[in-house]
């Protein structure tokens, strides 16, 4: 839906009860049936906690977009940690541990693929906050080549799982 | 948009300290794709966890690996660990003063997990404290050459008995 440039003098809750049927559209591409609406009043509960921290002088329906990506993560992840199997709340603490240690293995793995150079720029950038411009004067190389080793390092990471079915 | 051109939005994104999920081309590709939407799902965790945790792997190139090997292991510890807290712990004294069906059951306050990969003499420990976050340790070294396994530990606290 289409925003008024400048500032929306309207309350948050009328802004967001007017891009509701937006976000419908939108949250039908991502899931069906009654997920959508479960996923739509997920978003515009968020929505309403966090009004605070959208700028009304900015459109409202990207950041409700935002919302719903997030909260499909959120949801999907939830769903991967609770299999309908296992009714222990114990079990299910249990399982969502393992799956932390697991994740943990497969990073780990991943890093000792990493080319020394790659494991230097991604950890100065992603751990130590640097910027690529600090990494470039420190390591004494263009900022295209930090942010190949960078980009590859991340696509590793990203391909992790059909990186390990090779093994 | 191609799949290509979608991740070096992601890339260009980060690159800038953005939030992806903020990019309007990339909200129009996950929502045509929502199965690349689990994968970023995926690798945006993954990122979190290197951003957060210390790894030894910063330091070494670590071995391939058997990862089922290490599943095994820490399945068979985590069934153990439910087991241990699932069996009757009937005492003598127990029996004297058996729990009213009102008392709270048995709340465990700490405890800690450890599976060890037996081929790469290296361990990994999940604990946690009271309601404190879950943390996760590495070890690489001293561990036994036959790779013995860490017994689970836990510690319950019984508020009839305060024991």
């Amino acid at each position: 839906m289409p925003q008024p440039s400048g500032s929306d003098e309207r309350p948050f809750a009328d802004r967001l009860a007017a891009a509701l049927p937006e976000l419908r559209a939108y949250a039908s591409r991502l899931v069906r049936g009654i997920e959508r609406e479960e996923l739509v009043q997920e978003v515009a509960a968020r929505a309403l906690r966090s009004a605070e921290s959208h700028d009304p002088r900015r459109p409202l329906a990207p950041w409700l977009r935002r919302t719903a990506l997030r909260a499909w993560i959120d949801a999907h992840e939830r769903g991967a940690r609770e299999p309908a199997s296992v009714p222990d709340p114990q079990v299910a603490v249990e399982s969502d541990e393992l799956r932390a240690v697991e994740m943990h293995e497969e990073v780990e793995h991943w890093l000792g693929r990493l080319a020394p150079a790659e494991r230097d720029v991604l950890e100065r950038f992603h751990r130590k906050g640097q910027s690529l411009r600090e990494i470039s004067a420190a390591l004494e190389m263009p900022e295209g080549t930090i942010k190949s080793h960078l980009h590859r390092a991340r696509r590793r990471l990203a391909a992790l799982r059909e990186v390990e079915d090779e093994d | 948009m191609e799949r290509e051109r979608a991740w070096a939005c992601v890339h260009a994104a980060l690159d800038e300290r953005r939030d992806p999920l903020d990019d309007a081309l990339l909200q129009e590709w996950f929502a045509a794709h929502p199965e690349a939407l689990e994968e970023y799902a995926r690798f945006e965790r993954r990122l979190e966890l290197f951003e957060t945790t210390e790894l030894a792997a910063a330091t070494e190139r670590a071995a391939p690996q058997p990862r089922r090997r290490l599943l095994e292991l820490a399945a068979t510890l985590a069934a153990a660990l439910v087991a241990a807290l699932a069996a009757p712990r009937g005492t003598p004294e127990h029996e004297a003063h058996p729990r009213s069906a009102n008392a709270p059951s048995p709340r465990v306050v700490d405890y800690r997990l450890t599976a060890t990969r037996v081929d790469a003499q290296r361990s990994f420990t999940a604990s946690r404290s009271s309601d404190g976050p879950l943390r996760i340790t590495n070890t690489s070294n001293a561990l036994p050459t036959n790779g013995t396994l860490a017994r689970p530990h836990t510690d319950t606290f019984d508020p009839e008995t305060n024991r």
